[in-house]
C-alpha cells in the first residue's frame, strides 16, 4: 500500500518531471496561441536540445548547463529560421495546412539527425550520485533538471510578461488582426514567438538529455506527452501548460509506480480524450477554442 | 535578349496551353462509353501483371492499392467533412488484431475474418467516435491521435495480453499468397473508388463537404449534421478494419508495433492531401505518387529517404495546398466536375 513515505516520494519525483513537461509544453501552447499552428515539429526541438547537450559534454566536456547557453540561442535562430523560410508562408492557409508541414518537417530533421548522429543511443553520465530530498532518494541530476526546468520558464513568463515583444507576442495571441492594426509587426511577432517554442523545447531537451536516453526518434514521445498536458491546461495557456505539466507529472509518477510504465501513458491518453470531451478548453483555456 | 526571352517563354506558354486544352477538350468531349472502355482497359492491365512481373513489383503495387485504399477510407471522413482524424492506425490496428485473432483462435476462413473486422471495427470505431465529432478542428486530430495511442498501448498491455499475446504479437500462416492479397487488394480499392465516385455525385457527398465549407451553416440549412457525420464515420472506420486485415495478411505478423504503426495514419493523410481532399482522383493520384516516390527515394537513398520524403511534403503544402487535383481545376487542365 501507498505509505505517506513513498507518497512523498511519488510527489517529488512527479513534480520533478512535472516541470520538465510544462517547459516542452509553454512552447508547444505558445505557438498555438500566437498563430493557431500545432507544432508537430515540436518533439524534435527537444530532441535536438538533447543532442546539443550530448555532444557538449561528450566533445568539448561542457556540463550540460553551460551548453544550454549555447544551444538556447542555437534553436532559437533556428526557430526563427524555420518559421521565415516556411510557416509564413502558409500563414493565411488552414490549420490542416500547417500540421501537415509541421509533420513533414518533422520526418526530416529525425532522418537528418539519424544521419548526422547516427541511431546510437546515448546518454549523459551527470551528478547520477543519489541525493536525499524530502525523503525521496533520487539522482543529483533531477533536482537540477527540475532547477534549471524553472529557471528557463520563469525567464520565459518574465520575458512575455514585461518585454516589448513580449506584449506584442500576447497582444498578437488575443487578435493578429487588431495587433496588426496597432502597428504590430505581426510577421516578425510570429518568428520570435516560434524561436522561443524551440528555445524552450531545446531546453527541455537539455534536461531529456541528463535524465534519459537520447536517440533520433526520442520527440514523438516527449510531442505527445505535451499534447496532454497542453489540452488538460488548455490549449493556447501558458500558465495551464506549466500547471498541467506538474500535475501529469504527478499522475504518471504515480501510476508508473501502481501499474507499469506502458499503461500509465495509456491512462494519460484516454485521460486526455476524457478532457476533451467535458471540458474541450482545458482548465485554463479560451472558451472559444473548441466544442460545439 | 529580352525579346527573344520573351518569344521562348511566349511560345512555351502556349504548348502548354495546348496540351492543356487537349486534356481538358478530350475529358469534356468523351461518351461515357469512352469512360468505361478506358477504365476497362486500365483493369484488364492491372489484372493481367501479376502474371508478368517479379515478386517484388507484386508487393510494390500491392502496397500501392493498399494505401490508395486507405486514403480512400481516409478521404470519407476527413476529406469530405474536414473532422481531421489523426488515429486512423488505431482503426487499422483494430481491424488486422480482429482479423487475425478471429482466424488463429475461432477458425474463421479468411473472407469471413475480413467481414467480421470490417464490421466490428466500423461499429466500435464510429460508437468511440460519436462523442469525440463534438469536437473541431485541431481537438478531434487531437483526440483521435490520443485514442489510437491509447489502442496500440492498450494492446501490448498485460490487460489484453490473452486476447492480443502482448508485445510478442502473433504470427499466423495466411491462406492468401501475395498474387492473391494483390487481386483482393485492387478489388477492393475499385469498388472504393466507385463508391467515392457516387458519393461525390450524390447529394450526400454534397451534405459532407457543406459540413466542411461550415457546419453551422450547414446545420441551419436543415443537414442533419451528426447524422451525415455518423454515416461518414461509418464509411472511414469500415475501410479501416478490411484493409487492417488485408495488410495482417500481407504481414503475416501482427505486433502493436506494425500494425499500429503511426505510419497508417501520416501516410493516407499525406496522400489525399495531396492529390486533393473530397475528391475521386485525389486519393488514387496521391497514393500512387507516393508510394512510387517512397519505393524510388527509399531503393536510391536508403540513409536520406525519409528526410527527403519530409521534404517532399513540406513542399506540397508550400507549392500546391490545394492538392493537385484543385490545382488541374483551376487551371483548366481539366473540367471542374464533382466526379473527378
Amino acid at each position: 500500500m501507498v505509505t505517506l513515505a513513498l507518497l512523498t516520494e511519488l510527489l517529488v519525483i512527479g513534480l520533478f518531471l512535472g516541470a520538465f513537461y510544462g517547459l516542452i509544453a509553454i512552447g508547444l501552447s505558445l505557438v498555438f496561441g500566437v498563430q493557431n499552428v500545432i507544432n508537430l515539429a515540436h518533439g524534435e526541438f527537444v530532441m535536438l536540445g538533447a543532442y546539443a547537450a550530448f555532444y557538449g559534454w561528450a566533445l568539448l566536456s561542457l556540463s550540460p548547463i553551460v551548453s544550454l547557453v549555447l544551444s538556447l540561442p542555437l534553436l532559437f535562430a533556428f526557430g526563427v529560421f524555420l518559421q521565415w523560410l516556411l510557416l509564413e508562408r502558409i500563414n493565411d492557409k488552414t490549420e490542416l495546412a500547417s500540421l501537415i508541414l509541421t509533420f513533414g518537417l518533422a520526418l526530416s530533421l529525425r532522418n537528418l539527425a539519424q544521419f548526422v548522429f547516427s541511431a546510437n543511443y546515448r546518454s549523459i553520465d551527470y551528478l547520477t550520485e543519489s541525493v536525499s530530498i524530502l525523503g525521496a532518494n533520487v539522482s543529483l541530476n533531477r533536482p537540477l533538471g527540475f532547477g534549471v526546468a524553472i529557471a528557463v520558464a520563469a525567464a520565459f513568463f518574465l520575458f512575455l510578461r514585461y518585454s516589448d515583444w513580449g506584449k506584442a507576442i500576447r497582444a498578437t495571441s488575443q487578435n493578429p488582426a487588431i495587433a496588426k492594426a496597432c502597428g504590430i509587426n505581426t510577421s516578425h511577432v510570429r518568428m520570435v514567438s516560434f524561436g522561443l517554442g524551440a528555445a524552450t523545447a531545446g531546453a527541455a531537451g537539455g534536461i531529456a538529455g541528463m535524465l534519459y536516453t537520447i536517440y533520433p526518434y526520442m520527440g514523438l514521445q516527449y510531442l505527445l506527452k505535451s499534447f496532454v498536458v497542453v489540452v488538460i491546461g488548455g490549449l493556447g495557456s501558458l500558465v495551464g501548460a506549466a500547471i498541467g505539466g506538474i500535475g501529469f507529472g504527478v499522475v504518471e509518477s504515480i501510476a508508473t509506480y501502481q501499474l507499469s510504465s506502458n499503461e500509465a501513458t495509456m491512462i494519460a491518453f484516454v485521460l486526455l480524450v476524457v478532457m476533451l470531451l467535458v471540458r474541450p478548453q482545458g482548465l485554463f483555456g479560451r472558451s472559444d477554442a473548441g466544442g460545439e | 535578349m529580352t525579346v527573344a526571352q520573351d518569344t521562348s517563354v511566349g511560345s512555351d506558354r502556349d504548348l502548354l496551353s495546348s496540351g492543356q486544352a487537349w486534356l481538358y477538350d478530350t475529358i469534356v468531349s468523351a461518351s461515357h462509353t469512352q469512360f468505361v472502355g478506358v477504365l476497362a482497359a486500365i483493369v484488364v492491365v492491372l489484372l493481367a501483371l501479376p502474371l508478368v512481373l517479379n515478386s517484388y513489383l507484386v508487393q510494390v503495387l500491392f502496397t500501392v492499392f493498399l494505401f490508395t485504399g486507405l486514403a480512400f477510407g481516409w478521404n470519407f471522413m476527413s476529406g469530405f467533412t474536414g473532422y481531421v482524424d489523426f488515429g486512423y492506425a488505431g482503426f487499422i490496428g483494430f481491424g488486422a488484431y480482429l482479423t487475425v485473432i478471429s482466424i488463429v483462435d475461432f477458425g474463421f476462413p479468411w473472407p469471413l475474418a475480413l467481414l467480421t473486422a470490417m464490421g466490428v471495427t466500423a461499429l466500435v470505431g464510429t460508437a468511440i467516435s460519436v462523442p469525440m465529432l463534438r469536437l473541431r478542428g485541431a481537438y478531434f486530430a487531437i483526440a483521435m491521435l490520443a485514442a489510437a495511442t491509447a489502442a496500440q498501448l492498450l494492446a501490448s498491455s498485460s490487460y489484453l495480453r490473452p486476447i492480443t499475446r502482448g508485445g510478442s504479437g502473433i504470427s499466423f500462416f495466411p491462406e492468401l499468397g501475395l498474387t492473391g492479397q494483390y487481386y483482393l487488394a485492387l478489388t477492393i480499392v475499385l469498388i472504393l473508388g466507385y463508391v467515392t465516385y457516387r458519393i461525390a455525385n450524390a447529394p450526400f457527398g454534397l451534405r459532407l463537404l457543406a459540413i466542411r465549407d461550415d457546419e453551422t451553416l450547414a446545420a441551419s440549412l436543415g443537414v442533419k449534421t451528426v447524422r451525415e457525420k455518423i454515416l461518414g464515420m461509418l464509411l472511414h472506420t469500415a475501410v479501416a478494419g478490411l484493409l487492417g486485415g488485408v495488410l495482417a495478411f500481407n504481414l503475416s505478423y501482427i505486433d502493436p508495433n506494425s500494425v499500429f504503426n503511426i505510419q497508417y495514419t501520416e501516410f493516407p493523410i499525406v496522400m489525399v492531401l495531396f492529390g486533393g481532399l473530397g475528391t475521386v482522383l485525389g486519393p488514387v493520384i496521391g497514393g500512387v505518387i507516393f508510394v512510387v516516390l517512397y519505393e524510388v527515394l527509399w531503393s536510391t537513398f536508403p540513409q536520406a529517404y525519409q528526410f527527403l520524403f519530409g521534404a517532399a511534403i513540406v513542399a506540397v503544402v508550400l507549392f500546391m495546398p490545394e492538392g493537385i487535383v484543385e490545382y488541374l481545376k483551376d487551371n483548366e487542365y481539366i473540367p471542374r466536375w464533382r466526379s473527378l
